[in-house]
């Protein structure tokens, strides 16, 4: 029995160990990343716990069956209502963005990057999810069916300069849309503080935030 | 780069920069362009890729696209097939997930130093750090005279809140500095209201208050007092104070109405805007400034900073803390002798931060701060004419002595090591402590004349550590 244990002990530690220093192409290739469907880890367990009960008090014939069927059930609604969750969390229509900017058609075109990174420090292995809020409010406000071309780039905030990283380009209604990067943490991170750039191009202005985790 | 992609940046590039107006379809067509679309995108092995409808009924693009040329490809198609006016090319989060960004994809060449091949703009020269990216924010405040003539004025606050404000500022802080007569409650809410409006997620918030520090309730929060706040109680020593020492007996005396409150006012305030919050606060009882999270009733019991570093966690975006004084001490100050960026810091006069200090020992000694303190007498047992007779450096400092060179004992100290440790708190909390305790100790027995009533181990600064367990003012 106590080989047993040792052996499992064992196999457990080489998966962590594995898991820690996996590549980042590896990483990258197995990113999670789905709708905004961060910080669902406790809608999950609830979901489950919550499902799992019901299923097996239902499920009079064979209760682990139906526990967990619940269970899963559960977890997924749990996740379908983080991601709900999220999105308004991080979504805007015009009148919310414009109210929260204290925005008028009169300022003219108006646009805005927030960041977020709902974890502060990531352990390698880990995904550090961010998130970055574009904000795009015009005169047209919420009449109109326009969308607008917007450009994202990042850069990777070195000591005293900006390392360019990617530049995207989208359309965007009024109101605020979340953009959803994972990037993995992985073996080529080093323990430290590290700051990503974003910056919008839009209306011929030029805005731009800051998102800082750690690597520990 | 794929060729696909090339073409579509093209477009993107030459797109004009304003709106595009799209005729909307009816339901029938719209439903005909989904069939349709998607068999485009079927054959043409964008697998992951679907139109359909947003839950506004717009026609756009969605499912899992593998990298962001498989979405611009997606999009190019139906540009080509039915044009923006029937499927937008509106980017809807809910809907459409790009699993590799260039964002993402780059960042792994960047690390290796390598450039990167995911992208035109990544092969760029490198972008110089401008202003406008700076993400530090400071507000100030000093407050050395009242509007409120039974408030004793606090000598130096101002001239600690300016050159907190030099250093900050000096190191890429944009800074809100209000000082006496400007920090009125209406004008430090204003200021925290426009730093909410402007600062961006994710920066960081300076909060540096010099004044009087009062308990604003009867469970001993202490707030910071302000050009117009007011006292809500005469000053009489506490005789319920357990201390043996004059700080904590005085505590309680005077509650003040109106004051800076650094958790309603600053905590509260930014409480679901992600930002990280540094206080810095040179006041007498200051390290009760966040007392009511510790819930304790008993003015009188301060937390231990390992407790009151526990409960802190609860106060949104709190990163750290730094006061002059424990919860129990007052603050010292007095005049500065030489220049305040000098090496060698030297206190020749002295004064408290307490509200009042009306006590049968030490009626007027409060009054003033720095150059004469009234009521007290030198060594030689006549009436003190300046403060550099009783000071402890006699004769380095006499007349030489100005208003601007009056400061907080914290302030001077904890800026000084500050500039000598690149700006690391913790690291120049450590350094400035022992001298802190030092000098402030003999700045009270220089007014008390009595060991009895100072505290041996001086004001007792203190630094929570809520969420960082270090960092950098000076931090780019």
């Amino acid at each position: 029995m106590l080989k047993k244990v040792l052996i499992g002990s064992l196999g457990l530690a080489l998966l962590s160990h594995a898991q820690a220093t996996k590549s980042c192409e590896e990483m990258l290739d197995s990113s999670p990343k789905s709708r905004l469907t961060i910080d669902t880890a406790k809608n999950v367990a609830v979901g489950a716990l919550v499902g799992g009960a019901i299923g097996a008090m239902l499920d009079e014939s064979n209760r682990v069956r139906g526990g967990i069927i619940g269970g899963i059930l559960g977890a997924l609604g749990g996740t379908a209502i983080s991601i709900l969750q999220n999105e308004s969390r991080f979504m805007e229509n015009y009148d919310k963005a414009a109210k929260r900017y204290g925005y008028s058609p009169s300022m003219g075109e108006f646009i805005a990057i927030e960041t977020v990174s709902p974890k502060n420090a990531l352990n390698m292995g880990e995904y550090a999810n961010l998130i970055v809020k574009v904000v795009v409010l015009t005169p047209e406000g919420s009449r109109g069916d326009s969308a607008y071309p917007v450009t994202i780039r990042s850069y990777l905030k070195q000591r005293d300069y900006l390392l360019p990283l990617g530049s995207e380009n989208y359309y965007f209604q009024n109101g605020t849309t979340p953009l959803v990067y994972n990037i993995p943490v992985c073996n080529l991170f080093k323990p430290g503080e590290y700051s990503i750039v974003f910056e919008g191009i839009a209306f011929g202005k030029r805005v731009s935030n800051e998102v800082v985790f750690r690597v520990n | 780069m794929r060729l696909s992609s090339a073409l579509i940046s093209l477009i993107f590039m030459t797109t004009p920069l304003f709106a595009q107006e799209f005729e909307t379809p009816t339901e029938t067509q719209k439903d005909e362009i989904i069939e349709k679309a998607n068999d485009i995108l079927r054959k043409a092995g964008v697998s992951g890729a679907r139109i359909q409808k947003n839950p506004e009924g717009k026609l756009v693009l969605a499912g899992t696209f593998l990298t962001y040329d498989e979405f611009l490809f997606a999009i190019m198609l139906m540009n080509n097939h039915f044009g923006p006016q029937q499927v937008k090319p509106i980017y809807d989060t809910r809907l459409a997930i790009i699993k590799k960004t260039p964002t993402e994809l780059c960042l792994i060449y960047a690390l290796r130093g390598q450039e990167c091949p995911h992208g035109r703009f990544a092969v760029e020269k490198p972008a110089r750090i401008s202003p406008v990216q700076a993400k530090k924010f400071a507000l100030v405040i000093g407050v050395s005279r009242f509007l409120d003539p039974t408030i004793p004025p606090v000598a130096g606050a101002d001239a600690d809140a300016r050159a907190f404000e030099q250093y900050l500022r000096e190191n890429g802080y944009q800074t809100v500095l209000l000082v006496d007569s400007q920090a009125t409650v209406d004008n430090v809410k204003k200021a925290l209201r426009d730093l909410y409006s402007i600062i961006p997620e994710g920066s960081e918030l300076v909060v540096f208050a010099a004044s009087h520090g009062a308990p604003v309730d009867e469970r001993g929060e202490v707030g910071i007092v302000l050009y117009d706040s007011s006292q809500r109680t005469r000053c009489q020593v506490d005789p319920k104070a357990s201390d043996k020492y004059i700080d904590a007996s005085l505590k309680m005396c005077a509650l003040v109405k109106n004051a800076f409150s650094i958790k309603e006012h600053v905590i509260d305030t930014f409480a679901n805007r992600k930002v990280n919050i540094y206080v810095v606060l040179d006041a007498c009882y200051s390290g009760d400034a966040l007392r009511s999270y510790t819930g304790l009733d008993n003015p009188y019991y301060v937390a231990s900073t390992s407790e009151y570093e526990r409960v802190l966690k609860s106060a949104p975006n709190l990163d750290m803390v730094v006061t002059a004084s424990s919860g129990d001490r007052m603050s010292w100050g007095g005049a500065l002798a030489g220049e305040f960026r000098n090496r060698l810091i030297s206190f020749v006069g002295s004064n408290s931060r307490i509200l009042r200090a009306d006590t049968q020992t030490q009626t007027p000694a409060f009054n003033t701060r720095g150059i004469t303190v009234t009521g007290t007498k030198n060594r030689q047992g006549k009436p003190q004419q300046s403060l550099s007779e009783s000071s402890p450096r006699a004769g380095q400092q006499s007349s030489q002595v100005t208003q601007e060179s009056k400061h907080g004992v914290f302030t001077a100290f904890f800026l000084e090591a500050l500039q000598k440790n690149s700006g690391l708190i913790a690291k120049s909390y450590e350094e400035a402590y022992p001298e802190i305790n030092a000098v402030s100790k003999q700045l009270c027995l220089q007014v008390y004349k009595s060991p009895q009533k100072c505290p041996p181990d001086g004001q007792q600064p203190a630094l929570y550590r809520i969420r960082k367990s270090e960092h950098s003012f000076q931090q780019r």
